[in-house]
């Protein structure tokens, strides 16, 4: 898989995507709507895979696409996790 | 100036009742307590240990709310004597300003539920929430929250401090913590809610489905509430 | 246009038919012009579009017409035959002729910078190629469209042709299934079948080329059936596809009844969809799965930002692209904006015969219960068809109830040029008659516009 640099949309920094942090922030959304742990981690794992198949080719992007993409892909799986996954940026 | 308690209460209560309205209607401290409790239910704690931040969160939004009425109070009651007419329209031109701001500005245009607070200061508030572990962390971050709801939230406090400012001093204490307990009330309610099993997603998405008509709600009772004071002002003579 | 607070002036997204056009234009005006390419220079149709596969058709074209006319004009055709890696290199010639590949050095000449890589907005004045950071006071999308993969059970897991690898085969496929009988569909089955191919071709709704009118997918069906030998499945669903050996396996539900055929190879030509993945959302710009969102100006709802081409999900042409790309280089320069003038635009399937047509089809004009008038000329009357023993084709007009021209569609040897006198009399607004008193010559493929044009009384 090609390196893929992630912008931090709030500070402009620039990271490597890491995927076990978005692993971490997956399994929190779906915890934080009460799936049971293990669930979380399945889920967790077929939406990074998801992220990773679509980073293909992308040198980078923003902390925001990641978000929706993995959105995207968690409300396959859990909608309510994906609604709040995706909006735990817009609640204050 | 007539007392409050007195068989002409009543249209003073539905004074009261109105600015607790618009106060409740208020979000900054749900949404900082949606936010917490997401953070505290994403690391696997028990709904117990939610339960204590929470209760602790709450507390810091009475002891907030309490204290900044009380200052409020205090100033106005300080301040009556030389300056009564000035201070009154300056209440009565600040709220159907304050009404008029919410009902335009209060959230941002888009997705979710955010307010028009400045970034920086969302982002401290945002990042707390995120790190806040124990009892202390969680009372402060109530307090901060009452803080930063203060552009929104002085105008209800300003014609409850107006209320009670003629009375005594513990009377204001007791007004203010009566006041705190009941405004925070929203607060307790989501905190029962969630500690029940029920989904922190659903909380959620009522408040943005319904954040326009609690905007509007809250800034046109705000403009009411102005006309409804303009015509007890004419009743106190002044 | 824009101070030095920006990089450029203008940055281009995709190098194809709705990019090059503005980009030219308005660096020919001395402004600051950056275009990003991640794929070929040029797009998709010089390189792997409308020239190779027009190359390939043309190649068999004129195989089929020396093997099957030439008998009858009393030519021998007994050792004719065909080397296809040859008639693949054809292609590639055609390819390398039009120099879109190698336009590094022309867009260079024009002023233009060109960037190779992956654009994607991180702001809505701001991109990344290759983490690269460029700003622009106005942007042109024109990132084209990208082959549908219908959702079938099994296809992530055997291999499948698309437009574009279908045209990289060494030989033509033994036997082939074509999921999609639109105009690509088409041309590939004709392809293939005039080359020796045992082909399928599968459409999920009532008839081939559903845009066209019912005379001319009857036509096609039948010249497919009986001349070419192919299966032509309408009203047809693909259930699933299996590996088979070195083939494929497909199951497919047609007529209430479960079918299995097996193939060589299956080629996917199931519509297309535009390419829009390229972080829009932070630069403020609205999109569904159609397309962008856009007003009559071709603007986004972020203004600073055009669009042109395929990703607009209108047209998939090289012709509407470029009208499109000379629409924003206007409305760019100008300070009066014009809109894009859709009411007579050609399209032409280059089977054998070709199908071209332009305006309203039949349908669409009983859909909006329009009171029209038709006239019907089939091919086989003019003198032209017979000295070319062509039997197969017609001229349909049709009119409101006025006698003016809103739509028509030729199937006919050439029709794709015969069209464009029909395309100007519709944009223009001419009568029937205006087009039946205009001298034609004789004997011309296009007395048959004539002879229809003719027969509508008002």
């Amino acid at each position: 898989m090609n390196d893929t640099f992630v912008i931090k949309r709030a500070t402009k920094n620039t990271e490597l995507f890491d995927p076990l942090k978005l692993h971490a922030s997956i399994v929190a959304a779906c915890r934080s709507v009460r799936a049971f742990e293990g669930e979380a981690h399945i889920t967790a794992e077929h939406v990074c895979k998801h992220v990773i198949d679509w980073l293909i080719n992308k040198t980078e992007v923003t902390s925001e696409d990641i978000r929706r993409v993995a959105a995207n892909h968690l409300a396959v799986y859990h909608p309510e996790a994906a609604y709040l996954y995706e909006n735990v940026g817009m609640m204050v | 100036m007539q007392n409050i308690f007195g068989p002409e209460s009543q249209p003073y209560l539905l004074l009261v009742i109105g600015a607790v309205f618009v106060h409740m209607c208020y979000q900054v401290s749900v949404s900082v307590l949606t936010l917490l409790s997401s953070h505290t239910i994403g690391r696997g704690h028990t709904f117990g240990r939610l339960f204590w931040l929470g209760l602790f969160y709450t507390f810091g939004v009475i002891i907030a709310s309490t204290t900044i009425l009380l200052i409020i109070t205090a100033l106005l009651s300080w301040l009556w004597e030389p300056t009564r007419h000035t201070l009154s329209l300056i209440v009565m031109a600040l709220l159907p300003v304050v009404g008029l701001m919410t009902m335009l500005y209060y959230y941002r245009e888009g997705k979710g539920t955010k307010l028009w607070l400045p970034r920086p200061f969302v982002s401290y508030l945002t990042e707390r929430a995120k790190k806040t572990r124990s009892g202390v962390e969680a009372l402060m971050l109530g307090i901060a929250t009452v803080i930063g709801e203060i552009p929104f939230v002085i105008a209800p406090l300003a014609i409850i401090a107006l209320l009670i400012q003629p009375l005594s001093t513990h009377a204001w204490l007791a007004g203010s913590m009566l006041y705190g307990i009941v405004v925070s009330l929203p607060l307790v309610f989501i905190l029962f809610y969630l500690t029940s099993g029920h989904s922190l997603a659903r909380i959620q998405k009522w408040r943005e489905d319904n954040k326009t008509f609690l905007q509007l709600t809250s800034g046109a009772a705000l403009i009411l509430l102005t006309g409804y004071m303009l015509t007890l002002q004419l009743g106190w003579g002044v | 246009m824009a101070k030095q607070k920006y990089d450029y002036d203008l940055i281009v997204i995709g190098s194809g038919a709705g990019g090059s056009i503005a980009a030219d234009i308005i660096a020919a005006q001395k402004k600051r012009v950056a275009i990003i390419e991640h794929d070929t220079l040029g797009g998709e149709c010089p390189n792997w579009g409308c020239i190779p596969t027009k190359a390939l058709l043309y190649a068999a074209h004129i195989y089929d017409q020396a093997k099957n006319a030439g008998p009858a004009l009393g030519l021998r055709s007994g050792a004719l035959s065909y080397n296809y890696p040859s008639v693949k290199a054809w292609k590639d010639l055609a390819v390398q002729r039009t120099g879109a590949a190698n336009g590094t050095r022309y867009y260079q000449s024009k002023g233009i910078s060109v960037f190779r890589g992956n654009a994607r907005f991180i702001s809505p004045h701001e991109i990344s190629v290759e983490r690269r950071h460029l700003s622009a006071e106005h942007f042109l999308i024109a990132t084209g469209s990208t082959w549908t993969v219908p959702n079938i059970q099994g296809l992530s897991s055997v291999p499948y042709l698309n437009a574009r690898t279908a045209l990289e085969l060494m030989r033509p496929p033994k036997s082939v299934f074509i999921l999609g009988g639109g105009a690509v569909g088409c041309e590939f089955a004709e392809l293939f079948s005039v080359f020796g191919s045992k082909v399928y071709i599968a459409e999920a709704t009532t008839r081939l080329l559903p845009k066209e009118d019912q005379e001319t997918s009857e036509l096609v069906e039948k010249i497919f059936r009986t001349k070419r030998g192919m299966d032509v499945l309408s009203h047809t669903k693909v259930l699933s596809v299996t590996k088979d050996g070195l083939g494929v396996r497909v199951n497919y539900l047609r007529g209430g009844e479960e079918r299995s055929v097996r193939v060589e190879k299956l080629l996917i030509a199931a519509g297309k969809r535009p390419s829009l993945d390229l972080g829009l959302e932070n630069a403020g710009v609205e999109y569904s799965d159609t397309g962008l969102e856009i007003n009559e100006y071709l603007q986004t709802t972020a203004p600073h930002i055009y669009a042109a081409g395929d990703v607009l999900g209108r047209n998939f042409f090289t012709h509407t692209a470029v009208y499109e790309s000379r629409v924003v280089a206007h409305n760019l320069m100008a300070r009066q904006k014009i809109t894009p003038d859709y009411s007579a635009v050609p399209r032409t399937t280059f089977v054998n015969p070709e199908i071209s047509s332009v305006g309203m089809s039949e349908e669409q004009c009983l859909k909006r219960d329009l009171p029209i008038k038709i006239g019907l000329a089939p091919i086989s009357i003019i003198g032209r068809a017979s000295l070319e023993d062509v039997r197969d084709g017609f001229v349909k007009v049709i009119t409101d109830k006025k006698g003016i021209l809103i739509g028509a569609t030729v199937v006919s040897p050439h029709a794709g040029e015969m069209i464009h006198e029909l395309t100007l009399a519709i944009q223009h607004g001419f009568s029937a008659f205006e087009v039946a008193n205009t001298l034609h010559a004789f004997p011309s493929w296009s007395e048959a516009i004539r002879v229809a044009c003719a027969k509508i009384k008002v």
